[in-house]
């Protein structure tokens, strides 16, 4: 009993609870949802998706922003093909090459932010042009395909029939939740997000916490943007187009607050599980793909206007 | 209650509001005179803020329990618009006011005159002119108000409170951002719209405020009125008394420690103005701390003691100086630095860099010692809680417990809990900008005593104070700062309010003429 009431009290408990409805909803409009294989291609999207949404709520926790996710997975799927095919690299240097992109957007990010103090959206705006840009140039708009299979196995499945990306999206939510709760630098993001000025105060580096939290984000996103190239085995100019608001949705659906200082990587997790349900689900009861696109955007605002709305009761009642 | 010969304009009956089963006002009727000063008072949480805001609509007409007179005629107000509407004024201890707007702007906003379609520019700047001059704000209507002092943006909050004709005007602690001198303008400000007729209700938790200038007090404690009575009808002990409902024997506990040797010299310190470039606010200024010494600064808002100290703390770029730390050098470029050299400073603003309202008071207490309750990193879970409870206790903390929000504490407890981080650290120097700003008697006399504690240990003290009955009973040694520099070093004895304010109104160096950047 104790435990079920504690269970009840958790905050990710109220996001769970639309996600099993939504499944439960999806199944009795189409059977086929619970099937086996349609749970492992939704949980694998699910996977992937999760990567970003994590490394948003490391950025949104240190109240910052970043737009520029969708390019960096882009690029890091892109430059991974490419070393790949064009530059005879081994498998595990292009994998390599793809997460260094990441490093460097992150601390590109990191520096025009917190460097030249530009707003982080602004900032972030602008590198997801140039690292779109980067991606279209070095790729001359072409598709790549024909990887090693050492390469494409990292998109299959692993053990148990379960896919490697589940494994290694599971590994980096339970090291994320460990990093943010039990440690120093994930307490003194919480600070930096809830208070920059207090935590500056108390001696924690709030430049560094935030380079930081970046860094983490785009290697993460980078590291998507891969996992999704093995796994499609194809890597598109286009790919991760518009990803940014997907992570962004939700980490916030999730119960991360847009305005930093409160994030729960279960939360998030389960965001995208509620993101790429509804995908699914829409696609499933056959809902045009251009209204699917009107329906998550509502989702979004809601999503926003309901952090908002928690944000004005907590501080207006004393 | 009392007979008054004016009339009643205000009558709040048998008002009882409850946040979530919690009383916070329990069956409270009062009333304000046609002319009069009343001085509401009682602790933080007593009910003044919830009682004020239900009269200016803040709290809507259903909320809670109870009427509303006004004039005689019964009001439901659903917004803080229809209150308005009714001549109420109010003016908050925040000053919430557009920081990029002119004055004028910030006068009229949301009823600027009119010309055609477009707003009347030169109409509103004269308008402003006649409400500035009411309140003695010297200052340019298109002024923009970021280039203002703070007392400079309060008495502005109050021109534009003024301009919309009020039969009864709320004041909720509104010297707290301001020096001496000004409140004294405010108040002979208060006395003439009081001559005009209006019921000025004052809160406030100073009691020469209380005595100087209200015809009547009305004491409120844990949402019961407990007196209410005319001014000659009591003593500041007895409202005091009431606020707190406990005798307070001592005021200020003040016991003096041995002064030992110098722990703390600044030298030649020069501190760039933090919003008018080119120019110091602090120019070339030296002191000494010793150990078991609480050095008192006096000045007027504005003078640079905030920003001296913060420099000190290395939260501020300074323009020079050197800091000597027992006798050696330090090179102090960050908060961070001045940690390691055995600083602490509690700032002047909680809200701003004192607390982080949405973590716990646990969180908050470890924040400045992250590296004492972690091992290569990781948080040490039990250690953490361990001293978290400890200073929790020792600062006697009201709060059910160290998981408790910040933001649920009240002010008092949220500055116990801010020293208490810094306590932990053990520094050898703490500095405490405006320690007792805006906080409850009973939480400022813990204060106190906790000042006198750790001076006993042997710690240097520096206690920026705009409040010189308290600076005068605290502290061992005032230096006074004005313009730019200190006028005064007084030892006890030596000192006399009149003094300090003559040392703090010192002026020389015109404002155009002042020095540059020296980098």
């Amino acid at each position: 009993m104790k435990v079920i009431k504690k269970a009840m009290k958790m905050r990710e408990v109220g996001v769970l609870v639309p996600l099993l409805l939504l499944w439960i909803i999806t199944y009795f409009i189409n059977h086929a949802f619970f099937t086996s294989t349609n749970m492992i291609a939704l949980f694998r999207s699910v996977s992937i998706t999760a990567l970003g949404a994590i490394g948003a709520a490391f950025v949104f926790c240190g109240g910052m922003m970043d737009v520029s996710a969708g390019s960096v997975y882009g690029l890091a799927g892109m430059l991974a093909a490419i070393a790949m095919k064009d530059w005879g690299m081994p498998v595990a240097a292009a994998i390599l090459a793809g997460l260094l992109v990441g490093v460097a957007f992150g601390l590109v990010n990191s520096l025009i932010i917190n460097g030249f103090e530009v707003p982080a959206f602004i900032a972030t705006l602008g590198t997801q042009y140039i690292a779109r840009g980067i991606v279209n140039v070095i790729s001359e708009g072409r598709s790549y395909t024909g990887f090693p299979d050492g390469f494409n196995a990292i998109g299959g499945m692993g053990f148990f029939g379960i896919p490697w990306s589940i494994y290694i999206s599971l590994m980096v939510a339970v090291i994320a939740a460990y990093v943010l709760k039990y440690t120093v630098f994930g307490r003194s993001l919480m600070a930096v997000g809830g208070n920059p000025e207090t935590a500056r105060t108390c001696g924690i580096n709030v430049k560094l916490i935030r380079n930081a939290a970046y860094i983490i984000n785009a290697v993460l996103c980078a590291l998507a943007g891969i996992l999704s190239t093995a796994r499609l085995e194809t890597a598109q100019a286009a790919a991760g187009s518009g990803w940014e608001m997907t992570v962004i949705a939700a980490a916030i659906i999730g119960g991360v607050s847009m305005y930093g200082g409160s994030a729960t990587i279960l939360g998030a997790v389960i965001g995208v599980g509620i993101m790429e349900t509804l995908t699914v689900s829409m696609t499933m009861i056959k809902v045009n793909a251009y209204w699917q696109r009107v329906v998550i955007g509502i989702v979004i605002i809601l999503a926003v206007g309901m952090d908002t709305f928690k944000r004005k009761r907590m501080s207006g009642g004393k | 209650m009392t007979d008054m010969s004016g009339r009643a304009v205000l009558e709040m009956k048998h008002i009882t509001k409850s946040f979530s089963g919690v009383t916070a006002l329990n069956d409270v009727s009062f009333s304000a005179y046609e002319g009069e000063i009343l001085a509401l008072c009682g602790e933080n949480g007593a009910g003044k803020s919830t009682l004020m805001k239900i009269l200016s609509g803040s709290y809507p007409e259903g909320s809670y329990e109870g009427q509303i007179f006004v004039n005689g005629n019964l009001c439901r107000f659903a917004s803080p618009a229809q209150s308005e509407k009714m001549g109420i004024g109010m003016i908050y201890q925040e000053i919430s006011m557009h920081l990029d707007l002119t004055v004028a702007e910030n006068i009229f906003i949301g009823r600027w005159p009119i010309k055609g379609r477009k707003v009347d520019w030169k109409e509103m700047n004269e308008q402003a002119v006649t409400f500035m001059e009411l309140v003695g704000l010297q200052a340019e209507p298109d002024m923009i108000l970021r280039q203002m002092s703070a007392s400079q943006q309060q008495l502005v909050s109050i021109a534009r409170a003024l301009s919309k004709d009020p039969k009864i005007l709320v004041l909720d602690e509104p010297t707290s951002p301001l020096t001496q001198k000004e409140s004294r303008m405010l108040f002979e400000i208060l006395h003439s719209l009081k001559e005009r007729g209006i019921a000025c209700i004052l809160i406030t938790h100073k009691m020469e405020e209380v005595f100087e200038n209200a015809d009547r007090v009305t004491v409120l404690r844990d949402g019961n009125i407990i007196s209410s009575c005319r001014l000659s009808e009591t003593c500041e002990k007895k409202v005091i008394t009431d606020m707190v409902g406990r005798e307070i024997s001592n005021y200020y506990p003040k016991e003096k420690a041995e002064i030992g040797d110098v722990v703390m010299e600044v030298k030649d310190f020069s501190v760039p103005h933090p919003s008018i470039p080119n120019r110091k606010i602090i120019d070339q200024v030296s002191f000494q701390l010793h150990r078991g010494e609480i050095l008192g600064i006096a000045g007027l808002v504005g003078a640079g003691r905030s920003e001296l100290v913060n420099a000190i703390f290395g939260k501020d770029p300074r323009l020079s100086g050197e800091i000597w730390i027992d006798g050696r050098k330090a090179s102090i470029k960050s908060p961070a630095d001045a940690m390691k050299n055995g600083i602490a400073l509690l700032t002047e603003d909680r809200k701003k860099d004192g607390i982080v309202a949405e973590m716990s008071i646990r969180e908050n207490l470890t924040m400045p010692l992250l590296e004492k309750v972690s091992r290569n990193g990781i948080m040490d879970r039990k250690r953490e809680k361990d001293i978290s409870r400890r200073y929790f206790e020792e600062l006697g903390v009201k709060a059910p417990g160290t998981e408790t929000l910040m933001r649920q504490l009240s002010g008092g407890n949220q500055q116990k809990v801010v020293l208490g981080k810094w306590i932990a650290r053990d520094p050898k120097i703490l500095i405490l900008d405006e320690p007792t700003r805006g906080i409850d008697v009973g939480a400022k006399y813990e204060i106190y005593k906790i000042m006198v504690k750790l001076a006993r240990e042997g710690k240097g003290i520096i206690m920026i104070s705009s409040e010189l009955p308290e600076l005068m009973s605290m502290a061992d040694r005032i230096m006074v700062i004005s313009d730019q520099r200190i006028r005064g070093i007084l030892k006890e004895g030596e000192w006399t309010q009149e003094k300090i304010m003559e040392l703090s109104a010192m002026w020389e160096t015109p404002v155009t003429n002042a020095g540059g950047h020296e980098s």
